[in-house]
């Protein structure tokens, strides 16, 4: 019978504080749903011998991780705001006799039935849409139709041990708190924070310093490996930035409006002015989470979108033609060799081709000294990487059979080749060995990765192969004592891909299988089959932004949503006394539609601000990933920008129906 | 004649169903300029209903209010707020201030609306925190002082903007007795000064402040004491007499 009551009880509390148990439900359930669909498709067997399993895996696992961690947080977050918010409620029981334990008995059984829920309709619509997000998933991944729909035994257990664990340790965190408080204190819960707050000055200084030189390790930054280096710490630098700026320097700053007679004491500024101190007061570390969330989904999005985009522009710059083969260290007589088997297994197959072309070549990273004109070997590549070259050196009669040219050279002359600005006058260094440049010339379109690269490029066209082994002798301390030249074929193929793949086959098996070649190493490999393992990773990355910058856009929402409503209960005690004092309801309405506002877009305002700065960064980094179209990223970035501020507004509007409707 | 109330009547309509509750059925008097008014009566007795429409936050079913020959159930939404600043000042039982202010801000309130400047508002602060005995407390926040404090502070705020009429609806009800015996004191030095006072209460002692004493019964007005001559005492007697015959339900002719 006893127990029947606090089952009631609960229920009924439940139902009575919907308008904010309902956003918290469905937060869960949608975290318990995205956390299976997570380890359903880490963990489908749909995936396995697929081409780029392997990266995919690790794309998708990362994503296990940013759910776990994110849910921890969020749920602990949401959690605290609704303790808050009914603290009044408990310490009335609390009054009117209920011992702590039994209102601890109350919550645990509130806290089941809000678990039960989330858990059922959490994995429920889990299994719902796990279909649905694997075919998006193959559908991105450019994947054929060998998908395997079933129910993922270890995403149900997975998913049911860690929320359970969270949900243990949010009900005896709160009943923790309650054993902590005194009734009074619960009475007087929901009002806590009308102190005004202190400025602290410290704080506010350490904000904008860390913060400036987030910003400033961001702007500065000239090459993809300081890029990737610093990403991390101008991320948690901004991020502690974005805390105390919102915490501090708002406070700090309206404090020193308020200073000022003239400006403070008129009827515009009055009444926001010392309200927005005390939102700022309040909202801060909402408002900072607002922001920092929003920049995640912003930056996430836009680089996923651009690399998925441009993922074909960076397919054709790392893999220039349909084959390739590649004969590392080959003497000039075996390259010929290799070149006869090549082709004659091409007529065999009686394929068209295109594109053809072989050269021998030698490679190697070097840095350019800008001043002496001395190309040589770099200690450091991370420190010079803007004067990186990857410097190819090819015998001119490669040059020549491809472009039909007849360059003659002598041994100290050279001719040139680059994408990249280069001032190299008319002569320059290898080591201490100097070459006279004959000629500039125009790309001689060899199978080369010619952009795409964080390094520059240069070709650099000798007499014949004894001077690349002299110069060779000079860097075997560096690059090993093979001196021989490597080999490379390439060639497009007008067939579908299926074919070129087994053409691509039937070369290697020839090449593996004939006796001359066994000391030989080859590298090869037919597009067609590389670009998955490529689709995996960026469609994998593409995948990972929209779903996690889903699930952040979701916290989003719901923490504005509860900024709202908490925001909607304070206001509502001030409105009534302003219009006593005699403000008109116009006037009210108008001042506080400008503090809504102002605190509401600070954080959209903050994010965009942060992704200005970001940018070259991100550029950058992106061009680890081989891709370079920065104006394919801006126009991502600007676009993600859009669609992301619409929806904020969409956002506000409606949750400020649900504020208006409390205020009045 | 500074407050005129001629048949109020004020008659409101229960959400659900309409079921009619009658506050007011008829309420008629005027308040000279100078005069120190209380309005006592039991609870629902139409007490704060008819502060509210004296006040033009609530609108009469029939019945007129003239201020200085003004009527207040004419004026339209767009005014009635600058009226109300300019014309009334309020006080209230649970203080009503706003705790994003500091004492200063708050009494300085009525003034930044109304659009004065800095310079203005310094004068007229001066002397109203003076005549209260508050000049310490203007940098506090509401949160940091006593009720008799913030009771003061709400005064200021009241008559800061000079009104012509100060509303109090039930002023001393959170106060403790030393505290409502000295504000008490001070709403009579306020009206001495020549403030005219209409003050809503349930409590003899605020009422035996008072020159005049309405008594309200059943939404009309049942009764009034004039003070004359007698002390306080004496009008502290009269009241009682007056309450013990409205709870045992005699008759007076108002």
């Amino acid at each position: 019978m006893r127990n029947c009551m606090y089952f009631k009880l609960a229920a009924i509390n439940i139902k009575k504080n919907a308008k904010m148990y309902i956003p918290y439900i469905i937060t869960s359930i949608i975290t318990i749903m995205m956390f299976y669909i997570m380890i359903f498709l880490t963990h489908n067997p749909g995936l396995v011998g697929m081409k780029g399993e392997h990266s995919l895996r690790t794309v998708l696992v990362m994503g296990i991780y940013v759910i776990g961690i994110f849910s921890v947080i969020f749920l602990f977050y949401t959690n605290s705001f609704l303790l808050k918010r009914r603290k009044n409620e408990i310490g009335l029981y609390n009054i009117l006799g209920m011992e702590k334990k039994h209102i601890a008995r109350m919550l645990t059984i509130e806290n089941i039935y809000t678990y039960l829920i989330n858990m059922i309709l959490g994995l429920f619509f889990g299994i719902l849409f796990s279909r649905l997000m694997l075919l998006l998933l193959f559908k991105i991944l450019k994947a054929g139709t060998g998908f395997v729909f079933n129910i993922s035994m270890q995403g149900l257990y997975m998913s049911f041990i860690f929320f359970t664990a969270i949900s243990v340790l949010i009900l005896l965190n709160n009943i923790r708190q309650i054993h902590l408080s005194k009734p009074v204190e619960l009475l007087k819960g929901g009002n806590v924070g009308e102190k005004e707050p202190k400025t602290k000055w410290l704080l506010a200084v350490i904000g904008i310093i860390t913060m400036g030189t987030g910003y400033y390790l961001a702007i500065t930054v000239d090459n993809a490996i300081s890029a990737l280096n610093n990403f991390f710490i101008a991320v948690i630098l901004v991020i502690i930035g974005t805390y105390c700026i919102f915490t501090a320097f708002s406070i700090a700053f309206l404090k020193i409006l308020r200073k000022n007679k003239k400006y403070y004491y008129k009827a515009k500024h009055f009444t926001s002015v010392s309200g927005m101190i005390y939102r700022m007061k309040q909202n801060a570390v909402g408002l900072a989470n607002i922001c920092i969330l929003s920049t995640m989904v912003l930056v996430m999005i836009s680089s996923t979108v651009c690399l998925y985009i441009g993922q074909d522009d960076v397919l054709k710059n790392r893999f220039p033609t349909n084959i390739e083969i590649q004969t590392i260290f080959a003497n000039e007589e075996k390259a010929k060799a290799v070149s006869k088997t090549v082709n004659q297994k091409i007529l065999e197959s009686g394929y068209e081709i295109d594109a053809y072309n072989e050269f021998r070549f030698k490679t190697y990273s070097l840095e350019f000294d800008n001043k002496n004109h001395v190309f040589h070997h770099s200690n450091d590549i991370s420190l010079s990487l803007d004067k990186m070259y990857i410097t190819y050196m090819f015998p001119i009669e490669s040059y020549n059979i491809n472009t039909g040219s007849d360059i003659i050279l002598n041994d100290n002359e050279v001719v040139i080749y680059s994408p990249d600005d280069i001032d190299l006058s008319d002569k320059f260094n290898i080591n201490d060995k100097t070459f006279y440049v004959k000629n500039i010339v125009e790309n001689p379109n060899f199978s080369i990765q010619n952009n795409g690269s964080y390094m520059k490029l240069i070709y650099i066209f000798v007499s014949n192969e004894e001077v690349i082994k002299d110069i060779h002798k000079d860097f075997v301390e560096y690059f090993g004592e093979y001196c021989d030249l490597s080999y490379l074929i390439g060639f497009d193929v007008k067939e579908p891909e299926e074919k070129q793949i087994e053409l691509m086959y039937s070369i290697r098996d020839e090449l593996r299988n004939t006796d001359e070649y066994k000391n030989l190493s080859f590298i090869m490999y037919a597009t067609a089959e590389e670009k998955l393992d490529f689709y995996a990773i960026y469609g994998g990355l593409f995948f990972l932004g929209l779903f996690l910058g889903a699930l952040f856009m979701m916290a989003t929402v719901l923490i504005i949503y509860y900024k709202q409503i908490s925001e909607g209960y304070e206001d509502k005690h001030r409105f009534h006394i302003m219009q006593q004092v005699g403000m008109s309801k116009h006037e009210i309405r108008k001042s506080i539609r400008s503090q809504v506002l102002t605190v509401f877009f600070l954080p959209l305002v903050t994010a965009i601000v942060h992704i200005l700065f970001a940018f070259k960064m991100i550029t950058k980094m992106l061009e680890v990933l081989n891709l370079t179209n920065v104006s394919l990223f801006i126009i991502c970035t600007i676009a993600t920008v859009i669609i992301f501020a619409i929806f904020y507004v969409i956002v506000y509007s409606l949750t400020a129906r649900t504020y208006y409707k409390i205020v009045e | 004649m500074l407050l005129d109330v001629k048949n109020l009547k004020k008659i409101y309509t229960t959400r659900f169903g309409g079921h009619n509750v009658q506050a007011l059925t008829n309420v008629t008097f005027s308040v000279e300029e100078g005069e120190f008014i209380a309005i006592m009566g039991e609870s629902g007795s139409g007490k704060t209903t008819l502060l509210n429409i004296i006040a033009a936050l609530d609108k009469p079913t029939s019945g007129e209010v003239f201020l200085k020959d003004k009527s207040l159930i004419g004026i339209s939404e767009k005014e009635i707020s600058a009226f109300r600043r300019d014309n009334l000042g309020f006080v209230f039982q649970d203080f009503n201030l706003l705790d994003t202010f500091s004492v200063k801000d708050n009494i300085l309130l009525p003034l930044v609306l109304s659009g004065h400047t800095y310079e203005e508002m310094k004068n007229s602060l001066n002397t109203v925190v003076e005549k209260l005995g508050i000049s310490d407390l203007l940098e506090k926040f509401p949160y940091e002082i006593s009720g008799g404090q913030k009771q003061r502070t709400a005064i200021a705020r009241a008559i800061i903007t000079n009104p012509k009429l100060l509303l109090a609806d039930e002023p001393t009800g959170a106060l403790d007795s030393k505290a409502t015996e000295s504000l008490l004191k001070l709403f009579k030095k306020i009206n001495e000064d020549g403030q005219t006072v209409f003050m809503v209460t349930h409590s003899v002692k605020a009422a035996s402040h008072a020159s005049r004493i309405l008594f309200l019964r059943d939404g009309a007005v049942f009764h009034q004491i004039y003070r004359g001559s007698s002390s306080n005492e004496e009008m502290y007697q009269k009241i009682s007499d007056t309450l013990t015959v409205i709870a045992t339900g005699g008759g007076f002719n108002a």
